[in-house]
């Protein structure tokens, strides 16, 4: 051990300074010790420089020339000591971690490397029940459809201010079209919030080209409606007839302002439309539909000529009927196979809190405007009787095509129909009453459908779908606000039938998923049960065991 | 690869035999269980929903991990049996990722007892299997790195309780850092999150498989298993 101490380390003593040929002059002392702050400013420098580029979330000069003048002296360090660096360099000691610390970086390269591809393409599979987190079929048709980059410019703090979902939402845009680009923009930068007229945070303003929209309540709807409007040349024009008691569209709990919000909001262009103020009544040429709802009074007959005669000519009409004795606007109808009945639906077995004037009806599948529709509520519906106008089948030949008419939504067949709404408490149903299934809302499309093909023939070519559309809605009250802000799935009945009847099938409301609700009922017995196993069965087996182990052990 | 199984073998086995691991068992299943019952018999627990307990699972096995995997490594240092392992016929790789193996398989062994949960569970009322069986994969995949992150620490030292603390310290740093990231400006801010454990495990608990969370875990377990390997080959080879 001794002579270990006394035999001389040539290398440690050069590297001392014990020979006084190789001894820094004295006045190099302090040049020495200069280096040595010199890296410590260096570093220091980097850090501060490193910290302001992060804290201003750009990169400005300041930070530039900081970072520079703290690199500068990292450097200068490193020369002024680059012999005794590369002594320390040359042991096997110091090989062997440099060779280590750059494997490890090369394999943490690989790593950052290999998350970043996927962070950019990662496929995602959605395992919930009802696929809450994935996006409707109608948004992805509008994602597939794109041909230009969108930007989405997401003003959404990562705080509580703004919902995780929301931001999810967003990168689920992105995730699903490679057109989709997102800015997660800073709602404390001013200057951008002011570029795009941002006044609160959790709005997302959809740019494409020069064209943009400003999302402030995110959710599937809203993005995909916003999308759209920035892709969409053309814009749809809907009327609203006023001037016979019809629900007014200018607010109120028994308006359909909200309706008519949601469409401005889905870019159409919303009009009320007074024909006893027009010299001659005529629909304006601009109309791409007319929406007559909860009409109290017939129109004048040279009204109801220029609705009746602009509908017949290739239309677009949505009808929502208010209670007899108003209008049921037959003349259009019932030459399309609807019946309106002179009553409204009472249902016993299908109706809201035990209300039998107010049908809860859960929609006939296959029209794209009850799509993901669960369930609607239709206070004093009329009942109507839809007629499909098919010829009987003959044999060998294929199918006959459908009439125009379709039911839309059905009652329950316990339904019945009572003549006298107007009468007060709860209805009772008298003995000669009409009993069954009714219908309460119906489409109308008189498009000659394609003819069904021949087994082995090629599929029909499309028809030209410009013709007469309806949707008649027997309950005027289901589109108020009043009831469609309660009920959501009301409000999509009517936008996605005015979208429906516009042909804008890509915006189609898409109603919020939900997650299914399932109830959970245990018994008193077990509950205790599993409150015996998972409290008391398996601790007391593990400290069983455990203890037994100790004591093997110990012995 | 046979040598790599002898060693997870020989662990595993180690653990049973052990006390310190039974009081790691009785940890994790105590308190999921107690968190599951709790979840059963809140009054307004009315539908039979599973992500709150798989969401405290995580937290659970995080506290576990550094635990778990203190000795493995540190304890042979500090008895000075590593070096008496490292004269056998068995590489530094199958020492280390033998040992990683045989944590994983408690663990692993672990989650399995706590799927008696769901099970019960769905003896009240129907389940969201597809969600109850992602949640488990994220406990898995997450696992598996705060195993990796455990193992790290225990080659860091060779005492037991500093390689512990270690440990959890860098695991409780990359629980947190997705906190931190809420505020400071969106592009570090979208950094970290992608760094946070609870941003990646989330996906997860609502029932989505992202293979961007299920790389960044196995990125993350493969990583410091691959440190610790380095740290036990260099302290060879000085």
């Amino acid at each position: 051990m001794s002579e270990e101490k006394n035999t001389p380390k040539p290398e440690k003593q050069l590297a001392r300074g014990a020979d006084p040929r190789l001894q820094r002059p004295q006045a190099a002392a302090g040049l020495v010790r200069s280096t040595q702050i010199v890296i410590w400013v260096g570093l220091g420098l980097l850090v501060v420089s490193l910290a302001w580029w992060g804290i201003a979330g750009k990169l400005t000069l300041p930070p530039v020339l900081i970072g520079a003048v703290g690199v500068l002296g990292v450097a200068m360090w490193v020369a002024y000591n680059l012999r005794n660096l590369r002594e320390i360099a040359g042991t096997r000691a110091a090989r062997l971690v440099l060779n280590s610390v750059g494997f490890v970086l090369f394999v943490l390269g690989i790593v950052v490397c290999l998350n970043v591809i996927v962070a950019r393409h990662h496929p995602r599979l959605d395992l919930t029940e009802n696929k809450i987190h994935s996006l409707a079929p109608q948004s992805m048709a509008v994602l597939k459809g794109l041909d230009n980059d969108i930007e989405m410019i997401a003003f959404l703090p990562q705080d509580s201010g703004s919902p995780k979902s929301s931001r999810d939402l967003v990168q689920l845009y992105a995730t699903l079209s490679p057109h989709m680009k997102i800015t997660w923009a800073d709602y404390t930068d001013v200057t951008l919030a002011k570029q795009y007229e941002v006044t609160f945070p959790g709005t997302v303003v959809v740019k494409s080209g020069d064209r943009k929209e400003k999302v402030t309540d995110v959710n599937e709807s809203r993005m995909t409606s916003a999308i759209l409007s920035v892709t969409t040349e053309t814009k749809t024009t809907v009327y609203f007839l006023v001037g016979h008691g019809e629900t007014s569209t200018a607010g109120g709990q028994n308006s359909v302002a909200a309706l008519k919000s949601d469409l401005g909001n889905q870019q159409y262009v919303v009009n009320d439309l007074d024909l006893a103020k027009m010299a001659t009544p005529e629909i304006p040429q601009d109309c791409d539909v007319l929406a007559i709802i909860g009409a109290k009074q017939a129109p004048t007959p040279e009204e109801m000529k220029a609705i009746e005669g602009w509908v017949d000519d290739k239309g677009k009409l949505l009808l929502a009927l208010a209670p007899p004795p108003a209008p049921d606007f037959s003349a259009i109808l019932a030459k399309r196979g609807v019946t309106v009945l002179a009553g409204v639906v009472i249902d016993p077995d299908a109706n809201f809190l035990g209300q039998e004037q107010v049908p809860l009806v859960t929609p006939n599948p296959g029209s794209p405007i009850v799509e993901g529709v669960e369930r609607l509520v239709m206070p004093f519906a009329r009942a109507m009787q839809v007629q499909s106008s098919a010829p009987p089948t003959t044999p060998g030949m294929p199918p006959p095509p459908s009439g125009p008419a379709v039911g839309l939504l059905d009652s329950s067949a316990s339904a019945w129909l009572q003549t006298n709404p107007e009468q007060a408490g709860m209805p009772q149903k008298p003995a000669n009453a009409e009993v069954g299934a009714f219908a309460m809302a119906a489409t109308v499309d008189e498009a000659p459908p394609a003819p069904p093909a021949m087994p082995g023939s090629p599929p029909p070519p499309q028809q030209d779908q410009d013709a007469t559309r309806i949707v008649v809605i027997g309950s005027d009250l289901a589109l108020t606000d009043a009831i469609a802000q309660r009920f959501k799935f009301n409000s999509y009945l009517a936008l996605n039938s005015i979208a429906w009847l516009s042909k804008n099938v890509r915006l189609i409301s898409i109603p919020p998923k939900t997650e299914t609700p399932h109830n959970l009922l245990l018994t008193s017995t077990q509950k205790n049960f599993i409150i015996f196993v998972v409290m008391v069965f398996i601790p007391l087996g593990i400290i069983v065991a455990g203890v037994s182990v100790w004591w093997t052990r110990r012995r | 690869m046979k040598s790599m199984l002898t060693v997870a073998a020989k662990e595993f086995r180690g653990y049973f035999t052990a006390p310190m691991a039974y009081v790691v068992i009785l940890f994790f299943l105590g308190v999921s269980g107690l968190i599951f019952v709790m979840t059963l018999t809140m009054p307004q627990a009315q539908t039979s929903n599973y992500r709150d307990v798989l969401q405290s699972m995580v937290f659970i096995a995080l506290m576990m991990a550094p635990v778990l995997t203190m000795s493995l490594l540190a304890l042979e240092r500090g008895r000075g049996t590593l070096e008496l392992l490292m004269t056998r016929p068995v590489s530094d790789w199958a020492i280390v990722v033998g040992k990683y193996l045989a944590a994983a398989g408690l663990y692993v062994s672990l989650l399995i007892v706590t799927l008696l949960f769901p099970l019960m569970m769905s003896v009240g009322g129907e389940m969201d299997w597809g969600s109850v069986f992602a949640g488990y994969l994220g406990l898995l995949c997450a696992g598996l790195a705060f195993l990796a992150i455990g193992i790290f620490g225990s080659a860091i030292t060779s005492d037991q309780i500093g390689a512990a603390l270690g440990s959890f310290f860098i695991l409780l740093l990359f629980w947190i850092i997705g906190f931190v990231g809420q505020s400071v400006p969106a592009a570090i801010g979208g950094v970290l999150n992608h760094l946070s454990f609870v941003e990646n495990y989330m996906d997860f608990a609502r029932g989505v498989i992202d293979l961007k969370n299920v790389v960044y875990f196995l990125s993350v377990a493969g990583f410091f298993v691959f440190l610790a390997e380095r740290l036990v080959e260099n302290r060879r080879s000085i």
